[in-house]
């Protein structure tokens, strides 16, 4: 595309058809096994979810404004 | 690149990054500009965590995350801004949003333009098609006058108030009036100020070919 002249691509849907047959596939085993069990393996742990969403900083400004929760329990 | 060697991943908290500056100098860099689609602030961040330099707000993943319905032009004007707000608010790479047809004629236009442009998105894309629209890809669109679009890139050129504020000019003409009227529409809002052309659609790779040479 750059060859061609372009300056901007863009995908706009790869993210969300990718992201709703992911959650099929999730929701799929959990109606067939009764349990999230066997899916858990590839996904993140609660925690390790939150740091991605910015938790890391947060507890960082939590210290620095000094509000109530700094320095409790790090668990979401 | 440009802007992710600046800032490596997400927007802080405390972060005020400027969308439409850090747009403009990728687009004026040497690299393609990789947009992969946001459909939500989530999608979005993991777009940046990714790597790469700008995210796409998408109006059909819009309409399918916030309304679990397809893409015909049920997001109100409203609904997408704030979408695009909340999406701009968490990522330190500019956003380029979906504003569909502007949500009107040019005085919508005009008030469209300004709260994008306060959503803290980097630029918009205003297509010419009839309200209420739907997908590009989908059969069945129905598009404004060239001089009612005109008028309306014309109205959103004057409505930014950063001038780095990047307004793309869509062209749903391919599947309506085929490849030659859609060329011939990109050039004019090419004419009325138009940053970027976005001609929608082309059904091959030939076409693609000719979209470029035509503005080369």
């Amino acid at each position: 595309m750059s060859e061609l002249g372009f300056r901007i691509v863009i995908f706009p849907i790869g993210t969300l058809l990718s992201g709703a047959t992911a959650v099929r596939s999730f929701l799929a085993r959990l109606r067939r096994d009764g349990t999230p069990d066997a899916t858990l393996t590839s996904l993140p742990t609660i925690p390790e979810f939150a740091d991605s969403l910015g938790m890391v900083e947060v507890r960082s400004l939590e210290q620095r404004f000094g509000t109530s929760s700094a320095g409790t329990k790090e668990h979401p | 690149m440009l802007v992710t060697a600046r800032v490596p991943t997400m927007a802080g908290l405390l972060e005020t990054p400027s969308g439409p500056r850090q747009l403009r100098t990728l687009l004026d860099g040497d690299a393609l500009v990789v947009a992969p689609g946001a459909y939500d602030a989530l999608s979005a961040r993991l777009v940046e965590e990714a790597g790469f330099p700008a995210a796409y707000m998408t109006g059909f993943g819009t309409a399918a995350s916030l309304l679990g319905r397809p893409d015909i032009g049920l997001v109100s004007s409203t609904e997408m801004i704030d979408h695009a707000r909340r999406i701009a608010s968490c990522v330190a790479i500019p956003v380029i949003a979906d504003a569909d047809t502007g949500y009107g004629n040019p005085i919508n236009v005009i008030r469209t333009v300004r709260d994008y442009e306060r959503a803290g998105v980097a630029g918009i894309h205003l297509e010419d098609q009839a309200m209420p629209k739907r997908c590009g890809h989908m059969s069945g669109k129905v598009l404004v006058t060239v001089g009612d679009m005109v008028a309306k890139v014309q109205a959103a050129v004057a409505a930014r108030t950063d001038p780095d504020f990047v307004i793309i000019a869509r062209t749903d003409a391919r599947g309506v009036e085929g490849l030659e009227a859609a060329i011939d529409r990109a050039g004019q809002y090419r004419e009325a100020g138009a940053d970027v052309l976005f001609v929608e659609a082309p059904e091959s790779d030939d076409e693609i070919s000719l979209i470029a040479r035509s503005f080369g």
